[in-house]
This record gives C-alpha cells, structure tokens and sequence, in this order.
C-alpha cells in the first residue's frame, strides 16, 4: 500500500471525525462565546460521557449499537425518582438511586437481550423500537403505579388526582452533589484578546469515568470478554468453540443497560430537573451520536472513539447552534441545527459503516479471483511445462 | 420437581459445590447492594427543620430579638423576632447550636427527629424560656395540595 492510499484509508475512516472538526471550527468565529466553551465543554463531556462508554461492551459483542440502553435510563430515573420522593439527599441520594436503579436495570437488560437474541443480525433496529415500546411502559409505571400500586411519600411529587409522578422532576437535593464533591476551578486565562473563563474541574465525576474505562480495559482481557470478541467475530465459530453465545449476549446487554441506567443518574444529578417521563428519549441517540462522531462503527468501538466523540459533539453544540442564529439572522435555527446534525451524524456514520464493509467486500472478491487468477496461470503453466518435458 | 429418581432438583443442584458457591456469592452480593441500600438511605435521609421564633397566636410566650443557629454541618443562620427559616439537614440526630446573642450561654442540644418525618420545626423562644415541647412534628402539605398539573400531551402518531 502506498502513502497516497493510505492518506485516503486514513481520511475514509476517519471522515466523520473531520466533517465535524471542520463544522465546529468553521462556526467557532461566530458563535459569539469562544471563551466559555472550555467550562460549558468540561461540564458537559463529564456529564455524558459514562452514558457514552455504556454502549462499547455490545458494540464488542458484535450487536451493534444497543439503543436500547433507554431502558437503563428509564431504571435510573425510576431510582431517582424513589429517592426524591424518599429526600435522600446528596451523593447519598445518587448512592440509593444506584441500588434501586440496579435490579430494575438487570431486570431491562435480561428482556431486551433475549429479544435481541430472537432477532439475529438486526439487533440495533429491535433496540430501537424495543425502547420506544419500553417508553410507554415506563410512561404506565411513572404515571399511573407510582402512587396507587408503587407508594410515594411526598406530596411534592405526586399529581394532584392522587397517583402518578409530576412531569418535572425537582432534583434540588441530589443537584451536583457528585460533580461538586471535589471539584476545582482553574483561573481565567487571557489568550490575545480572548478571555477563557474559568473551568470546574469535577475530580470525582472523572475519577468515576477514568475507573470506568480501565474497567473496560480490564474487562475485554477477561474470559467473558474474549467470549464477547469470539462471538461478535463469527457466532458460528464461538458457537463450534463451545462458547454460549446467546447468554454471552445477553451478558453484554446487561452490562450495558447496567452503565447506562448509572450514566443517566450521573447525567440528570449534573441539570437540576429531570423531565420525568421523556427524560430518556433522547439518550440513546445522543450517545450513539457521540460514539459514532468518535470514528466508532457498529462493529467497532473503542475508548479513544468515546472520548473523541464526546468532545467533538459536545464541541459542536457548543458551537453551531449558537453560531446559527447569528449566520441566518432567526433564534429558532439553533435547536434545529443541534437535532439535523445529531440524528445526521448517526446516518451519515452509518451509510458510511455500510459503505466501508461493501468496499472491503469488494476488494475481498478482487483478492479472491486475482489469487484464484494466478492459480490457474500456475497450474496452466505447469502442465504446459509437464506437457514439453 | 421431582426427577425420574425421585430427587428433587434443586436438592440436586444444590449437592453441587460449584453451584452451592456460585450461589452463595450471588446472595451475597445481593445482600451487599441491600444493605448499601439501607445505609445511604438512613445516612442521607434528609430533614428540613423549621426554625421558628415567632411570636405564638396566644402570646404565651416572646419571640428572641436577634439569635445563630447552626444545625448539623450547615453555616449558622441568623434570625430576629417575628422569621422562621427552613434548614435541611442529613440524619436523625443533628445537633442545634444556638447563640442567643444576648451575652447569655449559649445551647447545644441534639435534636431526635423520627426517621419517616419530612419537617420539624423548632420553636426557638421555648427552647430559650425551656418550655416543652420545643420541637414538634410540621405538616406543610397539610392543608394545600400542589395546583393541579395536567399528565403529558400525546406524542406525535407515527
């Protein structure tokens, strides 16, 4: 392989990387609030970035991106929601939120892996429509058993009709309780004429997300983990090696929703409310978004890609939206701009994952009749050589 | 159930070490995530204590003109006659420090507030004349009811 085609496989790989570099470099100059942006990009990579990392182990697993980690979230907010209602303050609150959250989440993830699991080679579209079907059974639960079946304390959160949680989900008491547990702020800093302001750095909150990614590290190295790669490489061969791939699946699921219903604790505990029955919506895509942005792909993903994808992401938010207004003259442009490119961004990465694993394809074939090509001539020539002697 | 020797499986599952141990460490753990459960839950139960010093309906007794209170590890308030203030604290039993402001000794006593009881609220001037009970159970939500919030809109129809 020569240099040129190796700066081409580079930019290939990595395009969806540069298309959003250059996107978010070219509206920095308009965005009106350069010197902010390292505070509001550090409070926000720390905020979602476990909720990112949660969708690596079934990505390892070979099911693709698990959408369905709403169901995680929706375990996490029904844990939040029992520690409101009981005033369980602080990171205690978080602590308690966790414990509730945990067998609902496994309870989630068990389900969506054996749905997973009838449904072969079309797992991310299942996880998708299984969380929106999810919803509306979070949506029966929040609404209607908590507080006729599911008992609620407070009156603070309960409709007035006498069952059923408020819309808006006030998280006062639980409000930053991790990130500002230890937290430091570093000085402004003067740059020419712009003033970066200065950042909250939340040590604990990147302390939980560093331990996350060794944990990761640690994870794949293990015999559940070797599992995981065998069967996301080739079922039929784990399978003939005597691996139990649907619980091996399975397994990664629950993991899965497992991080993700602590990552939506860590995300909501950073905002101050929580919008209690579609708080969840958007989080599989947002993560999705971010891992993919990262240079992830459905079969291949790693810490790098979540940390990348994070930032740029989250960069770009900081970025276009509030560039748009400005470039187009109209203040309703901005929430349009961060939805088309979050949900452009997943299917640009995927028709450019379809694209790649077509090309490989292709040039496997190539490979295939040059090799069978040069077969034939060696066995033509040999038996022409056969022929004279 | 029983098998087609006449044993029972899970008594048969149960002769196994592997399973006897896997078990073990399942309940375990279990027990792990309930007791943390139960520990945060109890350590960060959180109360809010009404700090009163106002004058009662029936003026048994006067309100102190200027006082500091500090309850559990939060800042010290300060209050003057006639102004209650709400104060959260994490625990069941706090300690209340409060300064009189008046060249008086100051008191510290630890307040016993009951496990499922939202609010408290602590009449200061009785604390001060030692007239009992100082601290009693608060209803807030008694009498009003939040307003009325409808349930969510419909999402859009496929």
């Amino acid at each position: 392989m020569n240099g040129l085609q190796k700066n081409s496989r580079f930019l290939r790989d990595n395009l969806v990387v540069f298309i959003f570099l250059a996107l978010s470099l070219a509206a920095l100059p308009f965005s009106g609030q350069a010197g902010a942006i390292p505070d509001n990009l550090m409070a926000r990579v720390t905020r979602n970035a476990f909720l990112v990392f949660a969708l690596i182990i079934p990505i390892y697993a070979g099911m693709g991106i698990n959408f369905s980690m709403t169901l995680g979230a929706m375990a996490g907010q029904i844990g939040l929601i029992f520690c409101v209602d009981w005033n369980v303050v602080g990171v205690w609150g978080l602590l308690f939120s966790a414990v509730i959250g945990t067998p609902i989440a496994i309870l989630f993830g068990l389900l969506a892996g054996s749905v997973l699991n009838r449904c072969k080679g079309r797992e991310m579209v299942t996880s998708l429509i299984l969380g929106f079907f999810m919803e509306g059974v979070y949506q029966l639960i929040v609404l209607y058993m908590f507080g006729s079946v599911l008992p609620l304390r407070s009156p603070n959160i309960e409709l007035s009709r006498g069952y059923g949680v408020r819309n808006i989900l006030n998280l006062a008491t639980v409000r930053g309780s991790l990130d500002d547990l230890v937290a430091i702020k570093t000085p402004a800093i003067s740059l020419g004429g712009l003033v970066l302001s200065p950042v909250k750095i939340p040590l604990v909150t990147i302390a939980i997300i560093v331990a996350l990614a060794f944990f990761i590290v640690w994870f794949k190295k293990t015999k559940l983990g070797q599992d995981m790669r065998a069967v996301g490489n080739d079922m039929a061969v784990a399978k003939a090696a005597g691996i139990n791939v649907d619980r091996t699946r399975i397994i990664s699921i629950v993991i899965s929703t497992v991080l993700a219903c602590y990552g939506q604790i860590i995300f909501l505990q950073s905002i101050n409310n929580m919008m209690t029955t579609d708080a969840q919506s958007q989080t599989g895509f947002m993560a999705a978004a971010a891992i993919l942005v990262g240079g992830a792909t459905a079969s291949h993903a790693s810490i790098k890609n979540v940390l990348i994808g994070v930032t740029l992401l989250h960069f770009m938010f900081e970025t276009v939206p509030n560039a748009a207004p400005r470039v187009f003259g109209q203040a309703d442009v901005a929430e349009y701009f961060r939805s088309f490119l979050s949900f452009g961004v997943i299917a640009l990465s995927l028709v450019l994952h379809a694209y790649r694993e077509k090309k490989k394809e292709e040039e496997a074939r190539r490979a295939n009749r040059i090799a069978a090509g040069e077969t034939a001539a060696a066995n033509a020539a040999a038996a022409a050589e056969g022929g004279r002697a | 159930m029983s098998n087609g020797n006449g044993t029972s499986g899970l008594s048969t599952r149960l002769a196994d070490p592997v399973f006897r141990r896997r078990l073990a460490i399942r309940a375990a753990l279990v027990a792990l995530v309930a007791g943390i459960g139960a520990f945060s839950m109890v350590v960060g139960r959180g109360h809010t204590v009404v700090l009163d010093d106002m004058r009662p309906k029936d003026g048994s007794y006067e309100p102190v003109r200027m006082l500091s209170a500090k309850l559990g590890r939060g800042k010290a308030v300060e209050l003057s006659s006639g102004v209650r203030e709400l104060v959260t604290v994490t625990g069941q039993s706090p300690k209340l420090v409060v300064d009189w402001m008046d060249g008086s000794e100051p008191v510290s006593v630890e307040l016993s507030i009951p496990f499922k009881q939202d609010f408290v609220i602590v009449y200061l001037p009785k604390l001060k004349a030692g007239i009992e009970p100082w601290v009693e159970p608060f209803f807030p939500y008694a009498s009003a009811k939040p307003a009325e919030e409808a349930a969510p809109a419909a999402t859009e129809a496929p």
